[in-house]
């Protein structure tokens, strides 16, 4: 057979072809999972190139001198809400746990987390989130990969390995092509100076004079239109993690203030055309009131502007308030509380 | 399903090929063609099956009729209710909107108090290449150009071929007649080889070149008010090279499959931006359909030879209802009679015009043309309009907008060199050296990867 094949030059070229075709796809996928750029497999051969900050505000939580009073937890459009301001108006202790692409769950396992493991009963937890953050996203890979938080969200092994798989699926393209080059090109370099830095409270450590470009939220406006799109109603699964977050808290005593929060009104005009932001905003809003009777949440309604009296165009980009509209947000929240 | 899919090359691919060269007999094998290209179409919309029957039975029975009639007069009834139903089955799904809008605005225009509705139509994906490939059948077995083929089976394989069946090569019976009579042939590996060789260019082409050039200019077209001259040039270029990868590398995955069935389909692309001159380039741009209007339009209307200023009218209609052709859109409509006039001057000069050196002609020719793809990109006049005016606005040299400089140069200058100095899959050598087999396994397993991102659907499903 391997005679008859090596003598025809078609057949030998075609059976050439396929060995390549299995050697180069071996190749590409075994540096995928071992130089891992996204942490999806969580084997930290490498060090990944997007921000880990679950591990670090973890780590940061577990050193904390004082153990938090109130706890900021949501997304990174939140990681601005400064933790100082907070303890000068309501004389609590504060600490900012917000994590990138944090979604309800994150918010469960953190929560269990905090109280269970580091010991830490707080007096509050202020939640920032929006109705995008209830969309039928895979459970992220580092809330996946991390043994302490994976614990709480009762994820068999089978499940695990299943969602990353589907997570790899679609994140395996052009540019996770390119960024296993980068990963091994900077751990072997070194890293560029991290983009997001974090103080020991937890929030970001970043430039106040600095202000955003007018038109990163309309150039950004993918970011917007990524969390809502082919959503057509709050992830069930996803409302069951918030709840079981907000029966946890009751049962521990914890008040929970929930942050609705904006994006850019010039994107929201878009996207209301082509996703059903409109009535997932509106679902949204039911829901939390539903929540607020049954478990004495309380609600801060920012989901546009005028709400907080923010700044029109003062966005980071597309779903990313400014330094300025999380202060006037964070002010409002705080009058509220202590009244 | 389109080509470039994971579930075409990873399922439907190797399950036709497999089912196909274990057949034996002609009729099996046109059975086979024939379920396989039905469900390739009913994946998109299995509604729109019985539209391609159809047109298939239309024709099938029209030419039977033709063949057999010793009437003159029955032969040509038959012909034009052939043409005629055809028209209609693409008239209706495909202009029934566009003309009634046409009329409300006419009727607008003289304010007459007359409110027509349009229908919530789907246009069926290539409804134009078929409806037109059967009418083409009809017409030669009317002239005697070709047999008329008294075989259902083998009929609908030929219309229904899926490699040629959303997007053309608009390949006539004469292009597929003896690969239909041997379909019944063993399968040679030198068939499978070229085949897979130029399938795989065809899809890197597609996935690699034309939607990394798609993610780079289609941001400036969806912001077209804020561009300055060098973006709008930028969107307009980009757009240029776009479509030829996309389509081109279209055509080449169709030409690679008909070659793993055994079928040579006809080469639609000859290098068009090497092209000299504006009739040149419609002679290697889209070939089998430039080939089909000037034989069953322009040479019809009387071609050339009534006299100039009627061939520039020949020239004209011909391009204009090839503009048309592409869609039911205004733009479209001025796209082709842009062609057709530039093609008209190109007659009345070419004496003058033919004596410019030649990189010049090249240069000109490449450019009339991009301008002409500006009316084709566009969803209407005015986008065209405002982006024409930029382009030769040069006095909006500082750029309002903030463009990847770098990445859309390299990608331009690697289109610029391939066009004008790389062979084309028709001039190609395919080696049988193992190091060439080893080039194409990476470039099919990087375009695999980069499918992931989307799997963008070819410019020319939409006509």
């Amino acid at each position: 057979m391997i005679k008859y094949i090596l003598k025809n030059e078609n057949l030998k070229f075609i059976t050439v072809f396929f060995i390549f075709i299995a050697i180069f796809s071996i190749t590409i996928f075994s540096l995928a999972v071992l130089v891992d750029p996204y942490n999806i497999f969580g084997l930290n051969i490498f060090r990944p190139i997007l921000l880990t900050n679950r591990s670090e505000k973890m780590r940061l939580l577990r050193e904390a001198e004082t153990k938090p009073e109130a706890i900021i937890l949501g997304s990174s459009r939140v990681f601005k809400m400064d933790p100082i301001k907070i303890e000068k108006m309501i004389n609590l202790k504060t600490f900012n746990a917000s994590v990138s692409y944090a979604r309800p769950e994150d918010h469960l396992a953190l929560a269990k987390y905090i109280v269970k493991d580091l010991k830490i009963t707080p007096k509050i937890f202020i939640v920032g989130l929006n109705a995008g953050e209830f969309n039928n996203d895979k459970i992220d890979s580092q809330t996946i990969n991390n043994p302490d938080l994976r614990k709480y969200l009762e994820i068999n092994k089978k499940t695990r390995i299943l969602t990353l798989l589907s997570i790899f699926k679609e994140r395996f393209n052009a540019i996770y092509l390119r960024d296993i080059f980068v990963t091994i090109f900077w751990n072997s370099h070194g890293f560029p100076n991290p983009v997001i830095t974090f103080d020991k409270n937890g929030g970001e450590i970043f430039d106040k004079n600095k202000h955003p470009d007018p038109n990163a939220a309309i150039i950004t406006e993918n970011l917007a239109y990524d969390l809502f799109k082919n959503l057509d109603e709050l992830s069930p699964k996803r409302k069951i993690y918030f709840e079981k977050f907000l029966e946890f808290a009751k049962e521990n005593n914890i008040e929970v203030g929930v942050v609705i929060l904006p994006i850019s009104p010039q994107v929201i005009k878009n996207i209301s055309e082509t996703t059903n932001y409109k009535k997932l905003s509106e679902e949204l809003f039911f829901q939390m009131e539903e929540w607020a009777n049954k478990f004495g949440i309380r609600i801060f309604n920012f989901s546009s502007v005028e709400k907080f009296d923010g700044i029109e165009n003062d966005f980071d980009d597309s779903t990313h308030p400014s330094h300025l509209n999380i202060d006037l947000m964070t002010e409002k929240i705080l009058k509220e509380l202590s009244l | 399903m389109i080509f470039n899919s994971y579930i075409f090359i990873f399922l439907f691919l190797p399950l036709t090929l497999f089912g196909f060269w274990f057949l034996r007999s002609k009729n099996s094998r046109y059975l086979w063609i024939t379920a396989a290209s039905f469900i390739f179409y009913g994946y998109w919309n299995y509604k729109f099956i019985y539209l391609l029957l159809l047109s298939t039975a239309i024709s099938f029975f029209s030419a039977k009729i033709i063949i057999k009639s010793n009437s003159q007069k029955k032969k040509k009834l038959f012909l034009i209710l052939s043409i005629i139903c055809n028209l209609i089955l693409l008239g209706f799904f495909k202009y029934f909107n566009f003309g009634v809008s046409a009329f409300q605005n006419i009727f607008d225009l003289f304010r007459w108090n007359v409110s027509l509705s349009t229908l919530n139509l789907i246009i069926p994906v290539g409804i134009s290449f078929y409806t037109f490939q059967s009418i083409s059948y009809a017409i030669d077995v009317y002239r005697g150009n070709v047999p008329a083929i008294n075989n259902f089976l083998k009929f609908s394989a030929y219309t229904s071929f899926f490699p040629k069946l959303t997007a053309g090569p608009i390949a006539r019976v004469k292009d597929m007649n003896s690969d239909l009579e041997n379909i019944n042939r063993i399968c040679e590996p030198t068939l499978i080889r070229t085949g897979i060789s130029i399938f795989v260019i065809g899809l890197f082409k597609k996935v690699i070149i034309a939607d990394s050039i798609a993610n780079l200019v289609n941001p400036l077209w969806a912001d077209y008010a804020s561009l300055g001259f060098a973006s709008a040039w930028i969107a307009v270029l980009g757009y240029t090279y776009q479509l030829y990868f996309d389509f081109s590398g279209y055509s080449d995955m169709a030409i690679g499959l008909g070659r793993m069935l055994g079928f040579n389909l006809p080469q639609n692309f000859n290098s068009p931006y090497k092209a000299v001159n504006i009739s040149d380039f419609w002679q290697r741009w889209h070939i089998t359909l430039s080939s089909w209007l000037r034989d069953y339009l322009y040479i019809p209307l009387g071609g050339s030879r009534r006299g100039v200023s009627q061939t520039y009218i020949n020239l004209f209609i011909t391009m204009l209802l090839g503009g048309l052709w592409h869609g039911a859109n205004w733009t479209f409509v001025i796209w082709g009679a842009y062609n057709g006039a530039l093609l008209a001057a190109y007659r009345a000069y070419r004496i003058y015009y033919d004596k410019l050196p030649l990189l010049f002609q090249r240069f000109n020719t490449f450019l009339l043309v991009a301008v002409g793809w500006t009316f084709f990109r566009s969803p209407n006049f005015s986008v065209a309009a405002n982006l024409l005016k930029k382009m030769f606005n040069f006095k909006m040299i500082i750029e309002p907008v903030k463009i990847d400089y770098l990445n859309i140069s390299l990608l331009l200058l690697f289109c610029i060199l391939a066009t004008n100095f790389l062979p084309n899959t028709f001039e190609w050598r395919y080696s049988t050296k193992p190091r060439f087999a080893a080039a194409l396994a990476m470039m099919a397993v990087l375009a695999l990867i980069f499918m992931n991102y989307k799997q963008n659907v070819f410019l020319y499903y939409q006509f």
